[in-house]
């Protein structure tokens, strides 16, 4: 496949995606049981509210209609105004998105650059020490949930040790305890996949070749085992995302962190289902966008989905 | 003088508790332009041979006894950093399957340049001497192809490219493990004429592995014939295949001439995959060849190994030629 | 040991003493009480029960029906092929996690939502897993040979087809199990799974949350406990992989 072909693939298919998730948040929407104005309203509205909210979200017009507007709403970026804060959605939920987008890409940045040399060193050394802790964080990053984590660290650096803050932002160490957490779970497989991908790459043909050639050790490692060590670790870090997300969620809630994950959690106990539904949209987007970034990565790192018309 | 001398080299794949010896004291030397070929079964041990040679063996294959001198320099003493300036420039190697002896991820030209910065070259030398190596190894349109990943060549063009990169530094020593088996017919024809005309205008000493005794009668000089980790006979090439002294020589060769398909049929032969594993204890006591020659003699052949004997300027490893020892 | 709970000599995890709150342990309360005075050990022994009930309901629906709609798709193909996976690429192109809130957020938090939503989150991987080998076994003999004697189809996505993927399955099973009970236990530390006074090791994480200043032990222990369960059935999955995959390879060359 072409890197042309590829891109147009990978573009239809983030916008199939979104009219998924437009479809699916409006069918949940109308899938409850009851008066959608009333869930909207809240459940001590008086029936004067709820005419006003049926009116003003269209909810006495049919169904189709009603699917329809809500894309057009959508594609112009309309997602509602929040029942709590009286605010348009939107804005709301996109001045939160450069906290959760500095927390998320910080916790990847950490897990990629500590998991991945850890995962290849474990597997060069195998059976060494290195490779005793690499498989220990992997044991532990998946199972240790991360809310837990995350109050054992406030425990210990910041109840016990004051060393850190227990939450919020400002300054830069604020970060520090919220990314810490959210990147072990996320490590935790990328060790895994690049001790395993190195271990692999080590006994194939190409490295057995580039030291008969005369290279150093490290050239051989940097140059040829690591790149391609590079493209599984990829992989998998598409697919932890689903996870990265979840962490977001509940470390923003652990730490008072103030991304979209948190409001959207303070949303469902307001009962804001404008917000719940805007912030569910919005990250379901980021979260196509990211596949899509990693995708691209791929053409970068591996020239076989670069060029086409190859034989074999 | 010899280039290479091997003494005595014994070695086992160990893995966890279990002991697989794949080479027994094999002994044999090469001298400068001489090109040897290691002919033998699949599981001969002539794979491991080439690993050893060029220090490419894995962790599990286990190097017991024996040495391997390289201009009376022992190369299994030396480290791993010790060996890079010998790699390329003494020795180089070319591998069985090309499709995976190129790292995926470079463009071909850069894998060759990349053995010649590693020894002294400047980038600009280095990237002319690359064009000239692909043209002297017969890919068109050198510039463009420098440029190309492997993915983009065919299994015919790869090798040729690996067999650029070997000779790249001109070695005195060219290991090639079987380099055509992963080829189709016709390019296999094209490749082996090409590293016979390589070798030959750079004077490199070559050992080419290979269980076809056609393909050895083509490019060697000299012949050795490996049964499960023993060198059985040894000799030059045309001597040995006008008259084969070994009974498993004389195997090999009458069934490469009364039909050519069969030496590959043996090394899928589950029977034959068999007597090498299973019966690998047994054999340390006996004769190597004992459970499939027709020619064994009973309380001989089976209890005691034959000795080397050296027959009209050939060695050969049979108690037919020896008597009681 | 969760399971046989109510025959341990434990106190009512539900019912606490207000005079004996967030307790550190003593010898009447091993692990010590949490903010209303109940005993944390109780709680963490029906917590536990709780938080596994969950996940083997959650990850046993996900698989049934995964399997289901994965046997189906591969082996019909064609539209039935081409629907099941359209609606399973439109899942995975949703975090389950955003699937959950949405679920909570309409209709309230609970049990029942968290069980959907994992069962939901769970499911894509079963189809995908078992269409792929479904797809390569269905053409080859045996297979063949099974539907020219006549069998039915079901007959032959049982007997012949399932057990050969058998291996792949519970081994994703039972790592499902340890990530199952990470998700619940998420859900119920934010306090939109299990619903208090019911014990779940999330929620009693949750709950003690404001209190870990004070008293660190009511969420030390049940963490400690969760982290437990979610490694056992990892490296019991881990292993069920490596043993029962005759194509898992031994390192030998």
């Amino acid at each position: 496949m072409t890197f042309f072909k590829f891109l147009i693939y990978r573009i239809v298919g983030i916008f199939v995606t979104v009219v998924t998730i437009i479809a699916f948040l409006f069918l949940l929407l109308r899938s409850i049981p009851g008066d959608p104005a009333r869930l909207l309203a809240g459940f001590d509205a008086t029936p004067e509210v709820i005419e006003q909210i049926r009116m003003k979200y269209g909810l006495n017009k049919p169904l189709h209609e009603q699917l329809i507007t809500y894309f057009l709403n959508v594609i112009r970026l309309d997602l509602g105004i929040s029942i709590r804060t009286d605010t348009p959605v939107v804005s709301e939920v996109l001045s939160r998105l450069p906290n959760t987008l500095t927390l998320s890409f910080a916790s990847l940045a950490i897990a990629v650059t500590i998991g991945l040399p850890l995962g290849a060193i474990a597997a060069v050394k195998k059976d060494s020490f290195v490779d005793l802790i690499a498989t220990a964080l992997v044991t532990l990053g998946t199972a240790i949930p991360t809310f837990w984590l995350g109050l054992m660290l406030i425990l210990f650096f910041s109840v016990y040790l004051r060393v850190l803050p227990a939450g919020g932002t400002g300054t830069p160490t604020h970060i520090v305890l919220p990314a810490v957490t959210l990147s072990l779970p996320v490590m935790a497989p990328i060790i895994k996949t690049s001790r395993y991908a190195t271990l692999e790459i080590l006994s194939q043909d190409f490295v057995k070749l580039a030291k008969a050639k005369g290279l150093s050790n490290g050239v051989v490692l940097f140059k040829h085992v690591l790149r391609n060590t590079l493209i599984p670790v990829v992989t998998v870090v598409g697919l932890q995302l689903g996870n990265l997300m979840r962490g977001a969620v509940i470390t923003e809630t652990v730490f008072a962190w103030p991304g979209v994950g948190k409001l959207v959690v303070d949303a469902i106990f307001a009962r804001d289902y404008p917000m719940v539904q805007g912030a569910i949209f919005i990250l379901a987007l980021l979260y196509a966008s990211i596949n899509f970034l990693v995708d691209l990565t791929y053409v970068v790192i591996d020239p076989r989905t670069r060029v086409g018309g190859g034989q074999s | 003088m010899s280039l290479l001398q091997v003494k005595d080299l014994t070695a086992s794949y160990v893995i966890g508790r279990h002991k697989v010896r794949v080479l027994d004291e094999v002994t044999f030397d090469l001298k400068p332009s001489e090109k040897m070929a290691v002919v033998g079964e699949s599981g001969s041990g002539k794979s491991s041979l080439a690993l050893i040679l060029a220090r490419l063996n894995n962790k599990a294959l286990i190097v017991e006894r024996g040495e391997v001198l390289y201009k009376g320099l022992n190369l299994l003493n030396l480290k791993e950093s010790e060996l890079t300036k010998f790699r390329g420039v003494d020795i180089a190697v070319i591998l069985q399957n090309p499709s995976t002896a190129l790292n995926p991820l470079y463009p071909i030209g850069d894998q060759i340049s990349e053995a010649l910065r590693a020894h002294g070259y400047s980038r600009n030398e280095a990237f002319r001497e690359a064009l000239k190596l692909l043209e002297r190894v017969g890919l068109s349109e050198p510039a463009k192809a420098y440029r190309k990943y492997p993915h983009q060549l065919s299994g015919g063009q790869k090798q040729r490219v690996a067999i650029a990169i070997a000779i790249a530094l001109k070695p005195k020593l060219l290991i090639a493990d079987e380099p055509t088996s992963a080829l189709d017919v016709s390019t296999q024809a094209q490749i082996i004429a090409l590293l016979k005309k390589l070798v030959e205008e750079d004077g490199t000493s070559m050992i080419f592995i290979t269980h076809d005794i056609g393909v050895a009668y083509d490019i060697s000089d000299k012949i050795l014939v490996m049964f499960n980790g023993n060198v059985v006979e040894v000799g030059l090439t045309k001597e040995v295949v006008k008259k084969p002294l070994h009974p498993y020589t004389k195997h090999l060769i009458s069934s490469a001439i009364l039909n050519p398909a069969e030496n590959r049929l043996l090394e899928v032969t589950p029977e034959n995959t068999r007597s090498n594993n299973g019966l690998k204890n047994k054999l340390v006591v006996g004769c190597p060849y004992v459970f499939r020659c027709p020619y064994k003699v009973e309380g001989l052949c089976n209890v005691s190994k034959p000795g080397n004997f050296l027959i009209d300027g050939r060695i050969v490893s049979c108690h037919l030629y020896g008597g009681r020892k | 040991m969760s399971l046989i709970a109510d025959l341990l000599p434990l106190s009512n995890p539900l019912v606490g003493d207000l005079s004996k709150t967030l307790r550190p342990p003593e010898p009447n309360h091993v692990l010590g009480t949490d903010e209303l005075g109940r005993d944390l050990l109780s709680r963490i022994v029906y917590g536990t029960r709780v938080s596994l009930t969950i996940a083997f309901i959650g990850a046993t629906l996900g698989c049934v029906i995964g399997v289901m709609l994965g046997l189906i798709s591969g082996y019909f193909g064609g539209v039935t092929d081409f629907m099941v996976m359209r609606v399973v690429d439109a899942l995975l192109s949703i975090p389950s996690i955003l699937i959950a809130i949405a679920l909570v957020a309409l209709t309230g938090p609970g049990v029942i939502n968290m069980i959907v939503a994992l069962a939901v989150g769970l499911t894509p991987t079963y189809v995908r897993l078992v269409r792929g080998v479904v797809m390569q076994t269905k053409n080859l003999e045996f297979v063949i040979a099974a539907r020219l004697l006549g069998l039915s189809s079901v007959r032959i996505l049982t007997k012949h087809i399932l057990p050969n993927i058998s291996y792949v399955i519970v081994a994703q099973y039972t790592l499902d199990l340890g990530v199952s009970i990470l998700f619940a236990a998420g859900l119920g530390f934010l306090g939109l799974g299990v619903q208090p006074p019911t014990p779940e090791l999330g929620s009693i994480i949750g709950s003690g949350k404001a209190y870990m200043s004070i008293a660190p032990h009511v969420i030390i222990y049940p963490g400690i406990v969760l982290a437990v369960l979610v490694a056992g059935f990892n490296l019991l999955g881990n292993a069920l992989r490596d043993v029962l995959d005759p194509t898992s390879k031994v390192m030998y060359e």
